[in-house]
């Protein structure tokens, strides 16, 4: 702002000098066109002001002023977008993060539980509901041994264990296994009437279920020794694929 | 005075604002049809001045934003009212929308230049509803929590930003805390902004337009008026036809009325129409009015009504509170608000891209549209309002039916009744417990309905036991059982009633007794409730044992008769005891009488209940005979040194006493002195694990002295009755 060889810079009371120098800014026309162009809708007064003043010495004073002032008003306004804008970057930054911050806590692949020991499921026998119960943080507070949802296990004939999470696959209500005269044993939903068959997949009165029940995955070693552990996690909900979301 | 106001005049103006606001000019006179503005005004200034206190109240996380309700529902001075007069007023807030979208459709106040205005009015609406949904889950009850996991999950179907969309709304990957302070700055800080902003914009373009001349008021018009009114009553007749048996008579009878007063006035103006057309012609044209103090007086009058009804239906309705938001506990009565179950209807018919995006998105679409498509004139005929017209009518009675289809549904669903029903049996639970001497601890009230034996009792029962068993033919739970019985139903047990039963011989062998079981077959029991009993026997003396069986359970629902009849028990007693008369003991044991068979000593008591469920294949109990009982305490093979531990029980104590203590009614009730609601507290044996300890303890561990022990038979039990393998006949 201080460098006395760029008149554009000159504060306003300085008119008087401006004029003398006249004859050095007027061989720079690029330049101001080049500003007029970027400071957006500026009314070509130099062109009024030639139509209207006849006087040559009077048309480049009014010529330079024009100019002059073209400039000072393209400064300011640029400086009010420029600060404007960083006035309003600053926080928004701030706020669109903080705001987005969800975005990075992704699942961390579920927790594992125990349900039971194997011999406590029947072979053969009706899928048995189970709660899930672990420890678990949600944002500050972090709980012990909390029920965190529900899971039916079950065991087929020749004993091999499955075990499905009780959380609807279509739009994440809970799973209820009933016996209905029409359609026998079934998961069924309450919400939105998606039906799976007993071994979890999709039943022919199903409606709504893209997929079969969620299988979860069971501790191979755990179950060796006779322990039922799960990994219990939550899956996109109505899609085809089985895609784990926490 | 007067200076006051020319001093406050010159500094501010507000002669001229107030003049401004007063006196805008309404051509043709005051209308009833234009009140539905200042009424919305109305009852969104409701909302801000409750929302506010409620906020005061309010405190949004996981494990305090249902207890902070509760308290200003049970416990803050006209706290259910203020929760009510919000609750309801949101309610009529849409109702109210509805009909000034009606109202300005028809009188055509969305065309130029008023298209802005229109469109402020659709994102009222679009806001309204956004306050309706955040609304819904701020308690963090059982019915908010499940309806917003699918609404969550329906956004998260959103094509392309679904995930991150989802992630954002609930602020996560699983609901929480942060669902809750998420859906608490939207509801009480971005939306209401929002609102204030677009309603704003909305009156100064309402008074920048003005009044859009309605048809002047006529004899015609409004003698159409009635039409509409008598054409809108009939579609709510066969409504109320199509859904009759699920409308209680109030509502019947309501609608009779209106149809009837509707078709009165259509007839009146009918035949008078000529004479009225005549006098009209007469009578000069109605000229303008101002808005004061014409119109203000319909207007008050309109939001006196509005408040009215919804202090009706707090008075008569109060506000729900469903129990405790709980992601382990499903809650099968999950359903969004009224006003959205006309998509959730879609959405169980269509799928979701269709139900939830395509089908309000093309609706949204074209009542957007609407300034557009009004233009169109074809021959002087205004095609575009009429299809306007007609399509906002479809579009309307096409929410009415989907809206009733929904409900339809669940009214007519047993099983989605029951779950209602169940779903209140908590709700009302919890709030007793959180009055209790415990309170409501530090970790919510969640926690409340999980050590509850009245919660958790027939919850355990339609786990546990209602693959054979029922409770009054339903599972515990209200529900329809899975399996055919294959035992008794338990609800009546060891009252009196089921005393009768087991020493009758036609009821033992009912199904509802042990004719389900194998154990009927051959029973010996039978045999002899046929013959000797029978004969031995007379009626009197048939009383007295029942009421001697039934004593020795010590039921607290008994408590009063078995002290009064003290003398008849004993006499009862004398009866079982005698081999001749009696002659319980020939094959039971009973008070130190008797060496085989069921032992009747505290039959039915709590700790022979306890005893009985940890292993009804001791010979105390059914020994080797037991049918398929299961095992629920630990099982044991071998005997003595030998003895050692096969499986883990399925059952904890504790779990056992809940299913005891709920089907004995002896679960903590508000009269009670007891120091803690828990039932863990009275059996000290017990820890609170929640699963199966794999404890090597004996089946009839330390218990809670309630009944002097008759034989302390522990854990000699080498009879481990596998299910399914109990020999039918007894020997």
């Amino acid at each position: 702002m201080s460098d006395p060889t760029d008149s554009t810079d000159s504060p306003a009371s300085d008119r008087p000098e401006n004029e003398k120098r006249s004859d050095a800014s007027v061989p720079e026309p690029p330049k101001t066109e080049k500003l007029r162009d970027l400071s957006g809708p500026v009314p070509p007064k130099t062109e009024q002001l030639e139509e209207e003043k006849p006087s040559t010495e009077e048309l480049e004073i009014a010529e330079e002023l024009a100019r002059e002032s073209d400039r000072r008003a393209f400064l300011q306004k640029a400086g009010s977008v420029v600060i404007g804008g960083a006035i309003v970057a600053g926080p928004t930054v701030v706020a669109v993060r903080a705001v987005l911050d969800p975005l990075t806590r992704g699942g961390q692949g579920g927790v594992l539980a125990r349900l039971t020991s194997l011999d406590a499921l029947v072979p053969g026998a009706p899928p048995q509901v189970f709660k899930v119960i672990a420890d678990k943080t949600d944002a500050w507070t972090t709980y012990k041994d909390l029920p965190l949802g529900m899971v039916y296990a079950q065991r087929s004939e020749d004993g091999e264990l499955t075990v499905f999470s009780a959380t609807c696959p279509h739009l994440g209500c809970v799973v209820e296994f009933r016996n209905t005269e029409e359609h026998g044993e079934q998961f069924y939903c309450p919400c939105h009437e998606s039906s799976f068959k007993v071994d979890g997949s999709l039943a022919p009165n199903n409606t709504q279920a893209k997929r079969g029940l969620d299988t979860l995955e069971i501790d191979q070693e755990k179950l060796a020794a006779g322990e039922v552990w799960v990994r219990f996690q939550k899956f996109k909900a109505n899609i085809v694929e089985k895609k784990a979301v926490s | 005075m007067k200076f006051l106001l020319n001093w406050l005049d010159d500094r501010t103006g507000i002669r001229r604002i107030t003049h401004e606001a007063l006196f805008e000019n309404i051509p043709g006179g005051a209308r009833w049809r234009y009140v539905w503005g200042s009424a919305l005004t109305f009852a969104i200034l409701v909302q801000f001045i409750t929302g506010i206190i409620l906020w005061m109240f309010y405190s949004p996380s996981a494990n305090s934003a249902w207890e902070s309700v509760y308290f200003i529902e049970e416990e803050i001075a006209g706290g259910d009212w203020l929760r009510g007069i919000h609750h309801w007023t949101s309610q009529f807030m849409i109702v109210l929308l509805v009909l000034h979208l009606v109202q300005v459709v028809v009188d055509g106040a969305y065309k130029a230049p008023r298209e802005f205005n229109f469109w402020f009015g659709l994102g009222l609406l679009g806001l309204t509803l956004a306050l309706g949904f955040t609304g819904y889950l701020l308690p963090w009850d059982q019915k908010g929590f499940w309806a917003t996991e699918v609404a969550t999950n329906i956004v998260g179907g959103t094509p392309l930003i679904g995930d991150e969309l989802k992630q954002l709304v609930v602020g996560g990957s699983e609901a929480g805390h942060y669902t809750l302070t998420r859906f608490f700055a939207l509801h009480a800080g971005v939306l209401p902004a929002a609102l204030i902003g677009l309603i704003v914009l909305h009156i100064y373009l309402f008074r920048k337009h003005g009044i859009t001349p309605a048809p002047l008021k006529s004899a015609a018009t409004t003698r159409h008026f009635w039409w509409l009114a008598l054409v809108v009553m009939f579609f709510a007749q066969g409504m109320l036809a199509w859904n009759w048996q699920y409308v209680s008579n109030p509502v019947r009878v309501a609608v009779g009325v209106a149809t009837g007063i509707c078709l009165l006035r259509v007839m009146f103006l009918q035949l008078r129409r000529g004479k009225m057309e005549d006098e009209e012609s007469r009578k000069p044209r109605p000229g303008d009015a101002y808005f004061w103090p014409d119109q203000i007086l319909r207007d008050a009058i309109a939001c006196a009504a509005v408040l009215g009804a919804v202090l009706f239906f707090v008075w008569n309705f109060g506000t729900d509170l469903s129990a405790p938001a709980d992601p382990s506990e499903n809650y099968s009565a999950a359903r969004p608000d009224w006003y959205y179950m006309a998509l959730f209807a879609l959405l169980k018919k269509y799928d979701l891209i269709m139900g939830a995006f395509v089908i309000p998105g093309v609706v949204c679409g074209i009542v957007f549209l609407m300034p557009f498509i009004g233009r169109v004139t074809i021959k002087r005929i205004q095609i575009g309002h009429i299809f306007n017209l007609v399509f906002l009518a479809v579009v309307l009675a096409g929410f009415m039916y989907w809206t009733m289809v929904a409900f339809r549904h669940d009214w007519g669903s047993e099983e989605h009744q029951a779950s209602v029903d169940f779903g209140h049996r908590d709700a009302e639970r919890v709030k007793v417990l959180a009055k209790g001497p415990d309170g409501i601890p530090p970790e919510g009230a969640v926690t409340l309905l999980r050590k509850d034996s009245y919660a958790q009792g027939p919850r355990l029962f339609a786990k546990h036991c209602a693959s054979c068993h029922a409770y009054e033919g339903h599972d515990g739970t209200g529900k329809k059982r899975i399996q055919k019985r294959s035992a008794s139903d338990l609800a009546s047990f060891p009252s009196r009633q089921w005393a009768e039963g087991v020493l009758d011989a036609e009821r033992f062998a009912h199904p509802d007794f042990l004719g389900s079981t194998k154990l009927i077959k051959g029973s010996k029991m039978l045999k002899f409730l046929k013959g000797d009993f029978k004969e031995n026997l007379e009626g009197e003396e048939i009383k007295m044992i029942v009421a001697a069986l039934s004593a020795e359970a010590k039921l607290p629902s008994q408590a009063e008769i078995d002290k009064e009849e003290a003398e008849l028990i004993e006499e009862g007693r004398e009866l079982m005891l005698d081999d001749l008369a009696g002659a319980c003991i020939d094959c039971h044991k009973y008070r130190g009488e008797g060496t085989k068979g069921i032992d009747l000593t505290g039959y039915g008591s709590r700790k022979w209940q306890f005893e009985f469920i940890k292993n009804p294949a001791h010979p105390r109990f059914y020994g080797k005979k037991n049918d398929r009982m299961p095992i629920f305490g630990p099982k044991f093979e071998g005997e003595g040194e030998d003895r050692k531990l096969v499986r883990p029980a399925t059952l904890t104590d504790v779990e056992i006493w809940y299913i005891i203590d709920w089907m004995r009614g002896e679960w903590w009730k508000p009269g009670d002195h007891s120091e803690s609601v828990a039932v863990a507290k009275e059996d000290p044996a017990s820890d609170a694990a929640p699963e199966e300890q794999p404890a090597g303890e004996s089946p009839g561990g330390e218990l809670p002295a309630a009944q002097p022990a008759a034989e302390p038979s522990a854990g000699e039990s080498a009879a481990d009755a596998q299910p399914g393998s109990a020999d039918g006949a007894p020997e």
